[in-house]
């Protein structure tokens, strides 16, 4: 989740911000300020497929503390998620560990539910590139009341190259156990200080993303588009609040 | 000659430790090169009797000011001119005083120095009078090891009924595996060892009757190195090398691999005791090594029970016959237990070994009789009409070592009792620091026997098979280092499921980028095309068709200067074969943590792989001494934590719990080894005392 990430094709291993939460806990260590976020996503054509997720990471002497909630779906089919993680930067490497509860409800059959863990990393390997490595449900959890209900083991690794400041490669390999592995990528440029524009591709299926974003001091907005035959375009608003300034902290 | 500035800086990079301290095992090296040595696994092969041994030879330091060529072969990593290099300046310099020496010689680096260096030990201290050094063992260990699998497999429930009112086959014990090993040595002087071990499903019982004494399985040497004209004598357990592997060659067969040079060759690493749990062992007797000037003589006499099926023949039921030897070692069944030791090894042979004063030319002689006590007759099938039958058999065999420059020149011919005859030759040249090249050829005759041998090629055994071998090293600029081999190979006759004559080819390139001293990028690319018999539908006629195996690695290793480590392997494999293709896969993340007393080793893996064919073999962390490559297939995770700790400096201690998890099947494994559910655990611990 989040524009950023969406816009850069969810090649999303390596960033380090507020979002981390949901597509690599290790990354929420990489938050400064206290940051409150929210965002949604919904395809032009389709009904049912909405998302909708917020968060607030908060720094501690200790580390980051984050919470998130995020929901898939309508009222005949959604999944919930609620999360409760914490990250730390020890040197080179940004290391996040993460709590969730997901539950899952359809309208004739009911509601399930179960509680899985995911583990997330980030290491600057030599100046200019980082990598970066993500398991969610690395406990294998079922669902409860449900006979071989394994939610999915997603592993992903990814490396991020800058060459300059205002300039970022990502490249992602995103493994479901259930699914064939994808290679996901995306650019993202940054000019004149405030303005971002990004763009992405994965293999298997194909896929192609753009997005934009605006760096304000407080705030930060991001929006991306998604093409995904044959569910067509999909759209993504994504708002971040700093409500620590960087002297409060 | 460089300034001491420039040494210091080394000796700071390389670090003091590394020096003086000559425990391999913790080093990361030493994973390394054994990966990169390993023969690039695609067959069930037990590869702990082949990674045993290059630890004991890895774990035993040569001496810089002592060893020969043939030594630095033996660590496989050094180049023709390196060694050379080393040879021509303890020639010109005499004895290494220390390890900064060897930056002069050409070839050399702080790289290769700092890969040498926990491998080699300068001692210029005189030898020790035998009696004083027996009191001063280098090593005086003993290791005690516990390994189980945690679910219920069938094989150990209690037995059902058959409708005749059998009961059915079971284990005769439990799932845990025991092991315990003693040695006491040092190199160049003696070395007296003890192994023992227990397999899962193998009871501890005393019934001569079923030649079960205690523990399932044991192994024993007692050698002397080194007193006046003889070289070793060994009673007990041991393995020999010499030529090219087609009449003597032990475990220590090194296939094609990462490393596409040095491993082509044998070396003559000549006696040695036998110390691993590999129950197929070599020989089991006396040998004597005498060593006069250019010359260098061996015999042995040597007497080995192997695990065979008796059988009597139906005609005329006067005699028993076997069909085939068991290697693998299991005496769990009773059916295991009735095969176990029913028939006599019993092997005589020599060798005979001239060297030139000037080293360049070494020429010898090998020649074993073996006899059988039961006589071995195959059930005959079209593919193995060619294949050792009767009781005894003979092999003889003429090697030759040249070199010339930095280019070392070797071969081996050999004959066996049924006239079949084998050629393995080739050369390893250095062309330039920059280009290291190697070139093999074999050719294996379809009726040549030989038990005790083990060569270059893609069978198993020295039978059935022609070949060529190309490969190169190139390091084009510093840190970089391309690798690359392409094998040729045909069978003149059939094999097990090949109907017909058949050939293939294996191509393998890799690129190794070290971006600095602690970030290690490797890639590699593997086709390899074998043909095999296909069957179309009800057609009657078997068609050979071609089978090609593509494997594709990624491989980034991380160190920190904190003590962690990480590293992340991607694998993929695509297997074709009569035009349908089938994947397999894997990624998995490791990370670790070592402190001085303490070490922490943990991955997560997850794989899927469309069928067997694209299983995946990954190297795992595992307890010291233990070697595991495990494959995977079917969709899953695995993961497991290895821990490591020093209680005090004689005591240490070792943990290991892994865990596959099955997303796709509802039992694991078949028969007796048959898991309920989709999950196994194992847990093995390790103690070892340093005495």
């Amino acid at each position: 989740m989040g524009a950023r990430a969406k816009g850069l094709g969810n090649s999303s291993t390596t960033l380090y911000d507020g979002w981390s939460i949901f597509n690599n806990v290790g990354g929420i260590s990489g938050v400064e300020n206290g940051t409150a976020f929210f965002g949604f996503d919904k395809y032009a054509a389709v009904e049912g497929f909405d998302k909708i997720a917020a968060g607030v990471i908060h720094p501690f002497s200790f580390g980051n503390v984050g919470v998130s909630v995020y929901r898939f779906g309508d009222e005949s089919f959604n999944e919930q998620i609620t999360s409760a993680a914490f990250g730390n930067q020890m040197g080179f490497v940004r290391l996040g560990f993460k709590a969730s509860y997901y539950q899952m409800s359809i309208d004739e059959f009911g509601k399930t539910g179960c509680v899985y863990f995911d583990l997330g990393g980030i290491v600057e390997l030599i100046p200019k590139l980082s990598f970066g490595t993500y398991i969610s449900n690395f406990t294998v959890s079922k669902l409860n009341n449900v006979e071989r209900s394994k939610l999915p083991v997603v592993m992903k690794v990814g490396l991020a190259y800058t060459p300059v400041e205002q300039l970022r490669w990502n490249i992602d390999l995103v493994k479901d156990v259930d699914y064939d592995a994808a290679l996901k990528t995306g650019i993202e440029y940054v000019f004149l200080e405030k303005f971002a524009l990004r763009t992405g591709l994965n293999t298997g299926p194909f896929k192609s993303y753009f997005g934009a974003g605006l760096y304000l001091k407080r705030f930060q907005i991001d929006y991306a588009v998604g093409t995904n035959q044959p569910l067509g375009t999909s759209h993504q608003l994504s708002v971040s609040y700093h409500y620590q300034k960087g002297d409060e902290k | 000659m460089k300034n001491s500035t420039f040494f210091l800086f080394v000796f700071l990079i390389l670090g003091y430790d590394s020096w003086a301290q000559h425990e391999v095992t913790e080093k990361l090296d030493f994973e390394r090169i054994i990966e990169k040595l390993l023969p690039q696994q695609e067959v069930e092969v037990d590869y702990n009797d082949l990674y045993d041994r290059l630890f004991t030879l890895y774990s035993n330091p040569l001496d810089l000011n002592k060893a020969d060529r043939t030594d630095f072969q033996s660590l496989f990593f050094l180049s023709e001119k390196q060694i050379s290099g080393i040879l021509d300046h303890r020639e010109e310099y005499g004895n290494f005083l220390s390890y900064f020496e060897l930056l002069s010689i050409d070839g050399f680096n702080e790289e290769v120095v700092a890969q040498l260096t926990p491998f080699v030990t300068i001692d210029l201290s005189p030898r020790l009078p035998f009696k004083t050094s027996i009191n001063h063992p280098e090593n005086h260990e003993l290791f005690i090891r516990y390994q189980t699998i945690l679910e219920p497999k069938k094989g150990y429930s209690p037995p059902d009924t058959t409708n005749s009112g059998e009961l059915t086959s079971r284990y005769s014990g439990g799932p845990s595996r025991l092991y315990a090993r003693y040695l006491y040595s040092k190199k160049g002087y003696y070395s007296f060892g003890f192994t023992t071990e227990k397999d899962p499903g193998e009871s501890i019982t005393w019934n001569p009757d079923s030649k079960r004494y205690g523990m399932d399985y044991y192994s024993f040497h007692a050698m002397i190195e080194n007193v006046s004209l003889l070289k070793r004598i060994i009673v007990g357990d041991f393995s020999m090398d010499y030529g090219q592997g087609l009449v003597f060659g032990s475990g220590i067969r090194i296939g094609k691999g990462m490393e596409p040079i040095t491993t082509v060759r044998r070396n003559n690493l000549g006696l040695r005791p036998y110390r691993s749990v590999y129950e197929n062992k070599d020989f089991s007797g006396v040998a004597v090594s005498a060593k006069a000037k250019y010359f260098e003589m061996n015999v042995f006499y040597s007497g080995v029970k192997r695990d065979a099926v008796l059988r009597r023949d139906t005609i005329d039921e006067s005699d028993n016959y076997i069909s085939y030897l068991q290697t693998i070692g299991l005496h769990r069944t009773i059916s295991e237990i009735d095969a176990k030791h029913t028939t006599d090894d019993r092997s005589f042979g020599g060798n005979v070994n001239f060297k030139t004063g000037n080293n360049k030319l070494e020429v010898g002689l090998n020649r074993i009789y073996t006899e059988y006590s039961t006589a071995l007759i195959p059930v005959r099938k079209k593919y193995n009409q060619f294949e050792f039958s009767g009781t005894d058999n003979h092999v003889t065999g003429g090697y030759v070592n040249y070199y010339l420059k930095n280019a070392h020149i070797f071969g081996e011919v050999a004959v066996s009792k049924s006239k079949g005859k084998a050629i393995s030759a080739g050369v390893v040249a250095s062309l330039s620091s920059q280009l290291q090249t190697s070139i093999h050829i074999r050719d294996y005759d379809k009726n040549f026997h030989s038990f005790h041998g083990k060569a270059f090629g893609e069978n198993s055994r020295i039978e059935n098979e022609k070949g060529i071998y190309w490969g190169m090293r190139i390091l084009p600029v510093s840190h970089l280092e391309l690798t690359t081999y392409m094998d040729f190979y045909s069978f003149p006759w059939l094999k097990y499921q090949v109907d017909a004559p058949s050939k293939g080819q294996d191509f393998m390139v890799a690129a190794n980028y070290l971006a600095n001293e602690n970030l290690n990028l490797t890639l590699q690319y593997r086709n390899k095309t074998k043909e095999m018999n296909f069957t179309e539908g009800e057609f009657p006629l078997v068609q050979i068709v071609p089978k090609t195996t593509e494997r594709f690695l990624l491989d980034v290793s991380y160190l920190m200067r904190s003590g962690f480590s990480t590293k992340t392997r991607i694998q993929h494999s695509n297997v074709s074969f009569n035009n349908k293709n089938t994947n397999g896969f894997i990624l998995a993340q490791d990370i670790s943590y070592k402190k001085s007393d303490f070490s922490i080793s943990a991955r997560y893996a997850l794989f899927d792989t469309d069928d067997y064919d694209n299983r995946q073999f990954i190297y795992e962390r595992d307890l010291l001494y233990v070697y595991s490559i495990p494959f995977f297939y079917n969709k899953g995770v695995r993961y497991y934590m290895v821990f490591k700790y020093d209680f005090v400096k004689q005591v240490s201690f070792w943990l290991k719990f892994a865990q596959t998890n099955y997303f796709n099947v509802a039992n694991i494994g078949s028969g007796l080894e048959e898991i309920p559910g989709d999950t196994r655990s194992s847990i093995s611990f390790q103690v070892r005392f340093r005495l």
